[in-house]
């Protein structure tokens, strides 16, 4: 019966149990998430135990310690590569679209703190155009947010110039909005704003921003298309 | 609705105690012989995937608690999260990178536990809020507020269920006697009280 089946959801819930699979009704989901909302909300309970943390570190340690060295070395290379991908490949490539591909070097400015922060060009080694939008869908004054499977950003169309700007905070990585009223990028993380030409409006924390890397972009035969490097 | 949950006028010093500029992540505690080779460090990267893994999996575990509401599913999906990212997870992307990477495995991990389990989404992860709530993390001490205004806006019965069950931690069968109904008027009950209360949470959003 199925309201028995939500209660043994509930009381697995309660005793910190796996609960057993069942078909829920739509009103037990709604249910069931606020079960899961009220049991993580005691004190304490959604901290991890230290022999979880420890335990996960050496299992972590086993599959990947020798993987990432070798990664050093380009002659084991290719067997620690396919053990390290095995089976990993789907979730990869839907992580891949929050945009790690982003260098490092495109983030905040050097750390020897002389570099100035200086826009620059997001271009992959081995990139491919992809097209983001139809260019009639970004007519002159409009911003559209874009995500291909490695890079996430927004096309702006300024008087019928088309330009490209990484998505991507160069504080922290956080993903930016399109703040319309306002006409301009914010990261919703630590309170910084980008202007829609990538330049640093505001910043409310210490230390030098970065403006914001450009994309390639076109517009070919009705498309926009970004340059950025294929899926993973 | 405001993009940043914190109050927009305090905004998040970079010298908060969990955030990475405060405390760049400490070298491994026992780094492995053969993980020796060295990497150029700035202040917000990681030196290497133990350092990662050390500086998020609090984080990460949190996150994954509060939309499974129980330990081992927690820990296994924790557990799937890092076997999984960081196999294609380069160490020089810097931290905000790494975080997101994992916020968007976690999402994927999350999804297809209710779909294997339960043949449907329970809950989920939202790519800015959570990244938010990872970079810093929410107070522990917040949580019990939250229940108490939830319980406290519930109509009565609902609120006394709930409270018995959850924060008193009586068995279905101990609060039917404290409420003086039976066992399965007592199932009704937590039902619908945890309804009601799913759609206060929801408004409170």
């Amino acid at each position: 019966m199925k309201s028995r089946r939500f209660s043994a959801f509930v009381d697995a819930i309660l005793g910190n149990r796996r609960p057993r699979r069942f078909e829920p009704r739509a009103e037990d989901a709604d249910a069931m998430r606020a079960a899961i909302e009220l049991r993580a909300s005691q004190p304490g309970a959604t901290l991890p135990s230290p022999e979880f943390v420890a335990d996960l570190h050496r299992r972590l340690a086993d599959e990947f310690g020798d993987a990432h060295a070798e990664a050093t070395e380009p002659i084991e290379r290719p067997v620690s590569r396919r053990r390290v991908l095995q089976g990993i490949t789907a979730v990869a490539a839907a992580a891949a679209a929050v945009g790690v591909v982003v260098d490092r070097e495109l983030l905040n400015p050097a750390d020897d703190g002389k570099t100035t922060a200086t826009a620059k060009s997001l271009e992959p080694d081995h990139g491919t155009w992809q097209r983001v939008a139809a260019t009639a869908d970004v007519p002159p004054g409009e911003v559209t947010p874009f995500a291909t499977a490695t890079t996430v950003g927004f096309v702006v169309n300024d008087g019928g110039n088309l330009r490209a700007l990484s998505g991507v905070c160069t504080h922290q990585g956080c993903l930016l909005k399109h703040n319309q009223a306002d006409g301009r990028l914010d990261c919703p993380c630590h309170r910084a704003a980008f202007s829609l030409d990538g330049d640093v409006l505001f910043q409310q924390f210490p230390g030098t921003l970065a403006p914001l890397p450009t994309v390639k972009v076109r517009d070919r035969d009705g498309n926009v298309e970004v340059y950025a490097p294929p899926p993973v | 609705m405001p993009v940043n949950d914190d109050d927009p006028s305090e905004p998040t010093p970079m010298t908060n105690a969990t955030g990475p500029a405060a405390s760049p992540p400490a070298p491994p505690v026992r780094p492995l012989g053969t993980i020796a080779h060295l990497h150029s460090v700035g202040p917000d990267r990681y030196p290497d995937w133990e350092s990662i893994y050390l500086d998020n999996v609090e984080r990460l575990y949190r996150v994954m608690y509060s939309r499974v509401g129980n330990r081992p599913d927690a820990e296994d999906l924790t557990a799937e999260v890092f076997r999984t990212a960081l196999g294609p997870l380069r160490v020089s992307a810097s931290i905000g990178e790494v975080r997101a990477y994992l916020l968007a495995t976690a999402r994927t991990v999350l999804a297809a536990h209710w779909k294997r389990r339960f043949g449907t989404e329970i809950t989920s992860i939202d790519m800015e809020d959570d990244l938010a709530s990872l970079n810093d993390p929410p107070a522990e001490s917040d949580a019990p507020q939250r229940v108490a205004r939830i319980l406290a806006a519930l109509p009565e019965r609902y609120g006394r269920i709930l409270e018995l069950r959850f924060l008193q931690s009586y068995s279905l069968r101990e609060a039917a006697r404290a409420m003086n109904v039976s066992l399965s008027n007592a199932k009704v009950l937590q039902h619908r009280a945890l309804r009601r209360a799913a759609q206060l949470a929801e408004e409170a959003r």
